[in-house]
């Protein structure tokens, strides 16, 4: 490639017209994203209630639940498949790297740090422990707008945070992780506690019991 | 003086804050409406991106580059916005704030500012990755260290994927934007 065109077209590139910037105060609470989530919980009801005047999407409005980036659909689908392989997850790092590159501060159990992390599109930050090489317990941050997560479960226990809402699933089941380029599917065969503060969807899959993965969510401190 | 202000706002002075944001806002703005290609919409990016930014900041190692750092997170709201979830919230949202959708401004462009939109629309038809190093290297006129720290790549990276891009830059700019080398003597 000759220098002689890179140089051109940097001569070009400097004379875009760019639109002028509004100014406008900064806002420093998610003023946005809390209207954003209000509006569509407003669509929803909405939905809802116009979904009881049609016999055939009452059965399906109740069958769904959201919280952050997860949807669940309580279909109980009869999908199976693979559980979650190392070989599976790519772009293992280390905490100072994971906390340079993503835009919230990601958030660790003080006194079990995760065996691997890993990094991936769209700020996903994986964490897994393991035990004689197999994974034993699997913490995924996302951030709200970027992936959306979907399960298909039976039954969910409704549960607390720190006193925000949580989902409990203690029964095998599929999940999709999408985002909107990437897709990745697997079974996941044991518990799972889903949660969110802060605009970050927390998802734990582990061999804990609700109380003590309770427990465990609420020991996460801000990564050091 | 940048360092100074982020330790400032580190410890909570909003006014410092203010003033680090103030300096980058612009740079900001015009990346994300690089590669979001609307005024409005890259004014949402960098609304967002500054609320990461003072979020984030007291993660944010003074040693480094503030500038590669913020546009790092601009570049990755504006590209998630590009997605589908972005879209589809920003569609909501425009339609209940009954927002005006942007016009389509018929402004009277010199003939180097006409060249310059013609090789941004070129420019969009390359994929994300190469969009980026183009963006940064010659829109943009980030050095290759700050390329690479903005990207979140390695600077041979920088160099090697620019050398492509330009590559099928030119392939698009020969076959849909001849204009744009009509008066460049190929060498």
């Amino acid at each position: 490639m000759s220098d002689g065109f890179e140089t051109h077209i940097r001569d070009i590139a400097q004379h875009l017209p760019y639109p002028a910037m509004p100014a406008r105060e900064i806002h420093y609470r998610r003023r946005h994203s809390m209207q954003w989530m209000r509006q569509a919980a407003a669509i929803l009801i909405v939905m809802v209630i116009a979904g009881f005047a049609i016999p055939d999407i009452r059965a399906s409005v109740f069958k769904m639940l959201q919280i952050g980036a997860v949807t669940i659909t309580l279909d109980g689908s009869s999908l199976s498949g693979e559980p979650l392989r190392l070989s599976d997850v790519s772009g293992e790092t280390d905490l100072a790297t994971i906390q340079e590159n993503v835009s919230y501060a990601i958030r660790v159990p003080p006194d079990n740090l995760p065996d691997r992390v890993y990094l991936q599109e769209s700020e996903l930050v994986i964490f897994v422990w393991l035990e004689d090489d197999d994974i034993q317990q699997v913490l995924y941050q996302l951030p709200l707008y970027d992936w959306g997560v979907i399960k298909s479960v039976e039954t969910v226990t409704h549960t607390t945070v720190e006193n925000g809402e949580a989902f409990w699933i203690d029964i095998a089941h599929p999940v999709i992780f999408e985002n909107g380029t990437t897709e990745m599917t697997y079974f996941v065969q044991g518990n799972v506690l889903i949660w969110m503060e802060n605009n970050v969807t927390y998802r734990l899959e582990t061999a804990l019991d609700m109380d003590e993965a309770r427990v465990f969510a609420e020991s996460l401190d801000p990564s050091p | 003086m940048t360092e100074a202000l982020i330790l400032r706002a580190k410890q909570g002075d909003t006014g410092a804050f203010n003033a680090l944001i103030d300096t980058y806002r612009e740079v900001m703005f015009r990346y994300a409406y690089l590669i979001v290609r609307d005024e409005a919409i890259a004014d949402d990016v960098v609304q967002e991106a500054v609320l990461r930014i003072y979020r984030a900041l007291h993660t944010f190692n003074t040693g480094r580059e503030f500038r590669p750092w913020a546009l790092s997170i601009t570049r990755n709201l504006a590209r998630n916005n590009n997605r589908a979830w972005g879209r589809y919230k920003y569609m909501v949202t425009r339609f209940l704030n009954g927002r005006e959708q942007p016009k389509n401004n018929i402004e009277l462009l010199t003939h180097q500012q006409q060249q310059a939109s013609d090789l941004h629309e070129a420019v969009s038809q390359l994929k994300d990755d190469f969009q980026d190093v183009i963006y940064a290297r010659y829109f943009m006129n980030l050095s290759v260290e700050e390329s690479a720290a903005a990207l979140n790549i390695a600077e041979g990276t920088v160099k090697s994927r620019s050398s492509r891009a330009l590559k099928q830059l030119r392939g698009i700019i020969e076959r849909d934007y001849p204009q744009l080398v009509e008066d460049f003597e190929y060498v």
